[in-house]
Order: structure tokens, then sequence, then C-alpha cells
């Protein structure tokens, strides 16, 4: 099981994956809510950010497949229900105090029993994940 | 790797714990993230450019009564 960050979804959606990470996500894949809105608001606002440059590289038949993906996550790619992940979010900030994109990811990290893979490397995400050792890959 | 929660905190374990149990089995199928050929992905281009794929759609469902929704 893989936590993917907005970027590397955008990958999955769009079906550029490298081997790389595709033999990570071989034992499934999970999102977190934060990383899934940023992903979700990039494509809707569309202000020419990393990500809204990556959707316009796209050809132009796959731009529509992308947003429908957005709209409607495959099933295949998970989020967990808030229910069950904040009282272990609430759990981690007692140990390491953190913004809440970081606590959503490594809560679910360990609620999942999967590692992190970001697309570009956090210090914040980094040191709370090596502190509770949890592996984070950047891709 | 995975998480190996006997190295965690006590009371995030604990949280851990209740979460894994809350959230129970997962799905482990990959997403599938098989690209699409340069011939299908052309294929695709020409039909939305041109219609004909549509035309082609209707003219199989006129024929079928199960396809023509």
């Amino acid at each position: 099981m893989l936590v993917v960050d907005d970027h590397l979804l955008f990958r999955v959606l769009a079906h550029r994956v490298d081997s790389q990470l595709e033999g990570l996500i071989a034992g499934g894949l999970v999102t977190t809510c934060s990383w899934y809105f940023r992903l979700a608001r990039a494509i809707s606002a569309d202000e020419g950010g990393a990500l809204s440059r990556q959707m316009r590289s796209l050809r132009e038949n796959e731009q529509p497949l992308l947003r429908n993906s957005i709209d409607r996550l495959p099933p295949t790619v998970q989020t967990i229900d808030h229910r069950d992940i904040v009282p272990l979010m609430a759990s981690i900030a007692t140990v390491s105090p953190s913004n809440y994109l970081t606590l959503e990811a490594i809560a679910t990290a360990i609620a999942t029993d999967a590692d992190i893979a970001t697309a570009t490397a956090t210090p914040l995400l980094q040191r709370v994940a090596d502190l509770l050792h949890i592996t984070v890959h950047i891709l | 790797m995975p998480v190996d929660v006997r190295l965690l905190p006590p009371e995030v374990a604990r949280a851990a714990a209740r979460a894994r149990e809350a959230i129970g089995a997962l799905d482990t199928t990959p997403p599938d993230v098989t690209p699409l050929s340069p011939a299908i992905s052309a294929f695709a281009d020409w039909a939305i450019e041109s219609g004909e794929l549509a035309e082609a759609i209707q003219r199989v469902a006129a024929t079928d009564p199960e396809l023509a929704d």
C-alpha cells in the first residue's frame, strides 16, 4: 500500500506512471483528502501552476478523461473516512506537532500500513515520518 | 516497508490499532495505469474530431435493441 501526494495522484490518473511508481502501487493506492483537494482545486482553477500546466500538456482527448477521474476517483484509489483517521491524527499531534496536511498523510500511512510517496521532499513530513519510522519515497 | 507499530509511542500505537480496526480490510487492487497506445490515442482524436464514432455506435444501436441506450 502506498500513500501518494497530489502530483503523484495526477500521474496515476493521467496514466503517466513510471516503472518505479508502478512497482510501489502494486499493493494498492491511497491518498489523503488534503492532497486530493489540492489536485482537484488546481485542475478546477487552472491558474497555471505546476499541476494545471501538466494538465494542459496532456493530449486534448486525455484532458476530459482526467477531469472525470478527478470528479469521481476510481475505486482503486482509496481515501480514508475522517471519522477513522482524525483521532489518530490528534494522537500523532501530541507527540509531534505538525500541520493538518502532514498529520493526515502520516496517520493515513500508519492506519493503512503504507509507505508515503511525494513528488518533492518536504522537511516537515520527513521529520514526522522519521520519528514514527515511516518510509517516504521521493519520486 | 510495513509500519512497525511496536516502534510507535504507546498512545499513537493505541490510536493506530483503533483506526486499523475501524477501517478494516482495504482493497489492494492496483489502479490501471496502462498508458494509452499511440494508435488508440490517434483513434480517439479522430473519433472526437470527426464524430464518426458516434455515428457508428448509432448505426449498431439501431440494429440491436439492447444497445439502444
